[in-house]
This record gives C-alpha cells, structure tokens and sequence, in this order.
C-alpha cells in the first residue's frame, strides 16, 4: 500500500477543476473585453475626427485576423503548449487596447485595434482552451466542459457590455482602453494554470500537422462541420449587427434594440452550458441539426408576426438560447472524431469558417439593403442557410476515425 | 479517479457517511445555480437602469 501510494507517477494530466476555472476565467474575460467594442464607436471617431468606416475598417481587420491567425496560433499551442500562446496572447491584448487608446492616424488605429487586438483573440479565445480541455478532461466530461467554458464566455459578453458603458462614462473612453488593457493581463496568471505536462500533451502515436490537416480536410464530416459553423457566423453576425438597424427601420424605439441584445446575452448563457451538457446525452450531431432548424424557425416565426417589442424580446430570447451554443458541440465532435492531439489547430480552421461566414453576414447585409432598400433578403439568405446546415450536420459520423498503424 | 475517490468505506457506518457526502455536494451544486442565476440576473438589472439605457441605446445607436 505504501509502495503504490510512494511510487505513484505524477499526475500527467491538469485536474478538471483548474482547467476549468482557469479556461473559464480566461475566455470570459478574452470574449468579453471584444463584446463592447461598439461603444466606443462614437467617442473615438467625435474625438479623432475620422469617418465611421475608419472605425469599422478596423473591426473588420479585426474579425478576419482572428480567423486567419486562429489556425497557427493553434497549431503552435498543441505543438509548443497553449500557455505559451496564451501568454503572447495576453501581452498583444494589454498592448493593442493601449495602442487603441493612443492611436492618432487611422493606420495606427487598424494596426491596434484591427490587426493586435485580432492576433490578441486568436491566441486567448475557444480554440487554445478548449485544446487544453481535451487534453486533460474525460471523454465523457468533454463536452459538458466545453459547454462550461462557452458559457463563461457568454457571460464575459454580457457581463463586459454595462461594465465597459460604466467605464467610458466614468473615465473617458480613452482611460477606459487602458483599463481594460490591464484587465487583459490578469490572463497571464490563468495561464500558467493551464501548463500542461509534456506527458498529457504528447501520449500515443504522433501525427505531423500536415498529416493532421490532411486526414481533416479529407474526411467529409469535417468539411460539413465546417459548412455548419460557416452558417453560425453568418447568422449571429447579421443578426447581432444589422437587427438594431432594421428595428429602427421599423420604428421601433432604441431602447427595445438594447434590451433584445441584453436578452440574447442572457439566454446565451444558458444555451451554451445546456447544449455542452446535452452532448454528454445524444448525438452532437442532431444537436447542431436541431440548433439551426430552430433558428430558421425562430427567423420565420419572427418576420411573419407582426413586428411589436414582445415579438422582439421573445426572439432576442430564442435565438440567446440558441446563439454560441453550436460552438461547443461543434469542437466536442471534433476532438471525438480526429482526438486531441491537434484539437486546437482543427478547432482554429472550423473557427475559420465561422469568421469568413461573419464577414459576409455584415458585408451582404449591408451590401444588400443598399440594393433592395431592406434587410428581407438577407434574412431569408438567412433562413435558407439554416436549413442547410441543419441537413449538412446529420451525415457527420462521430465515431473516433479509423488511423492504419504507421508502418516500421 | 482519485485515491479518495477510490477508497472504499466497508465500515458500519458507510451508507451515512455516502449519504452525508451526497447531500453535501447536492448542497453546492444548489448554491453554485443559485450563485450563477442571481449573478445573471444582476447583470440584467444594470441593463435596465434607466441612465445606462440611455447612454447605451445612445452608443449603440450612433452606430446605424
């Protein structure tokens, strides 16, 4: 007995709970810091001098950095650690929100807020966690984990949005930036929560990147969850950013803009924890299936009744529930299918998918309602693509695949 | 598993000691939802705040 408890290896894997708290604590403060970015839309361009699109250039930047860098940064946190890339992370955040502060000419400003901030997210967000998640939680913990820490992400967003309102009312927007850029560096302790042991990270047969990425990219069920995640981010972008301005097409009052996002964060919360713990119970796959049918529905449903605030508020709370809960499902399949070795590499391309899908939600949005003079196309693009993810998840095979024994 | 996970209480008093145990984490996961709701639902309520609404509707709004 003696023996056994003195010769116990060390454990090789994190215990659930730092993961957890640590993984939470980050993303809530990475995914929330990003949310309210919006608010400074106003102060920042009255104050510069420069035009709305200057701003929203950079937010673009902003969005596309993040999906294009979301695959290396990755790669080098399966390959080098997460801890490493969520330190670099940090740093790029603290530094991009004071450079956002201090930029005076609109290059500074894309290179801060578009370019840093972008890289910054990249390094803090779902893809490395959720990496370090895999690695070290149970397989039959793993989704209800990741919906634990999607969760805390939401809540950072609708946390985030009346703290940083708070902060520009009551420091000036520009003392506001440095806050939170200190706020950004609390990441760094978190971080090394999440140091994994070399004997978690690295157990098994080793696959190269390339291997990796082509055994994905060749396997159609990624290709479809890809597709899924794509229609993710073209509907909750559209909708997050153009339905303050359809309402007020609509003449509805601002006030009933605010409470509908006030209500999606809400019920995002519970969304993402509800669809991570149902993954535990049923097949991922008829849950996304199941998320972007009901949101077809909850589009249809909308543009058919007559338009009121109650209509507003009770699709601002189905479509909370039914917000970023695709995102954990969505990773949970994939670390089911191709394991954990290069979660947050192939984590990083689906994520991709998603920003491209985000980009040409706000683009077509816009782009559309200047052609037409309204938003109705759109929203049916909208409803079209919903049932079509719906349909492309069903044939996703979940099962671990298939690898053939590496010869010699 | 564990090492405490893993013993196990063959003793006269075991199935207490199980149930002392299983009502004490229920206890926590009770106070951990009701932490989490009221948490939410505070977060909630500075939305509503009738000064925050307004300089919020008013940020947002510049936007469109």
């Amino acid at each position: 007995m003696f023996a056994s408890a003195i010769d116990r290896p060390a454990p090789t894997t994190l215990s659930m709970r730092q993961v957890l708290f640590c993984g939470a604590m980050i993303v809530t403060m990475s995914m929330g810091i990003r949310h309210g970015f919006g608010l400074w839309l106003q102060p920042i361009t009255m104050d510069r001098g420069w035009s709305r699109e200057t701003f929203a250039f950079a937010l673009a930047i902003q969005n596309l950095a993040w999906g294009l860098a979301g695959p290396f940064a990755g790669a080098i946190a399966d390959r080098f650690g997460a801890w490493r890339v969520l330190l670099v992370g940090s740093v790029l955040y603290g530094l991009g929100l004071v450079f956002m502060g201090l930029a005076t000419s609109g290059l500074a400003f894309t290179g801060s807020a578009g370019l840093m901030l972008g890289l910054a997210q990249s390094g803090t967000t779902y893809a490395v966690v959720y990496g370090v998640i895999g690695r070290n939680v149970a397989a039959d913990k793993r989704s209800w984990a990741m919906g634990v820490t999607a969760a805390a992400g939401s809540f950072g967003q609708f946390l985030m949005v009346p703290v940083e309102n708070w902060l520009i009312g009551g420091f000036g927007w520009q003392n506001a930036l440095f806050v939170l850029g200190c706020l950004s560096l609390l990441i760094i302790p978190l971080a090394f929560g999440l140091k994994e042991h070399k004997a978690a990270a690295l157990t098994g047969h080793q696959q190269s990147v390339g291997e990796a990425l082509l055994e994905a990219f060749r396997y159609p069920s990624f290709r479809w969850l890809m597709a899924g995640y794509f229609v993710c981010g073209f509907q909750v972008v559209f909708i997050g950013v153009h339905m303050p301005s359809y309402l007020k097409d609509k003449g509805l009052s601002p006030d009933v803009a605010t409470t509908a996002l006030a209500l999606i964060g809400l019920f995002n919360v519970f969304g993402t924890y509800a669809a991570g713990s149902l993954g535990q119970r049923i097949p991922k796959k008829y849950i996304l299936s199941s998320i972007y049918l009901l949101r077809s529905i909850a589009i249809v449903t909308f543009l058919t009744v007559p338009l009121s605030p109650t209509s507003v508020y009770v699709f601002a709370a189905a479509m909370g529930i039914l917000w970023l809960s695709t995102v954990p499902p969505t990773n949970a399949t994939v670390a089911q299918i191709f394991g954990v070795q290069y979660l947050s590499m192939l984590g990083g391309f689906v994520f991709l998918s998603h920003q491209i899908g985000s980009f040409l939600g706000v683009w077509l949005g816009g782009r559309l309602y200047d052609a037409t003079g309204s938003y109705d196309v759109v929203w049916w693009i909208a409803v079209a693509l919903g049932i079509f993810a719906a349909l492309a998840n069903l044939p996703v095979r979940e099962a671990a695949i298939t690898r053939l024994a590496p010869a010699g | 598993m564990t090492a405490a996970e893993s013993t196990e209480n063959t003793g006269p008093d075991a199935g207490s000691s199980g149930r002392r145990q299983h009502t004490y984490t229920r206890c926590w996961r009770i106070a951990g939802w009701l932490v989490a709701v009221a948490a939410l639902l505070l977060v909630f309520a500075a939305y509503r705040r009738p000064d925050m609404m307004m300089q919020m509707a008013q940020l947002m709004w510049s936007c469109f």
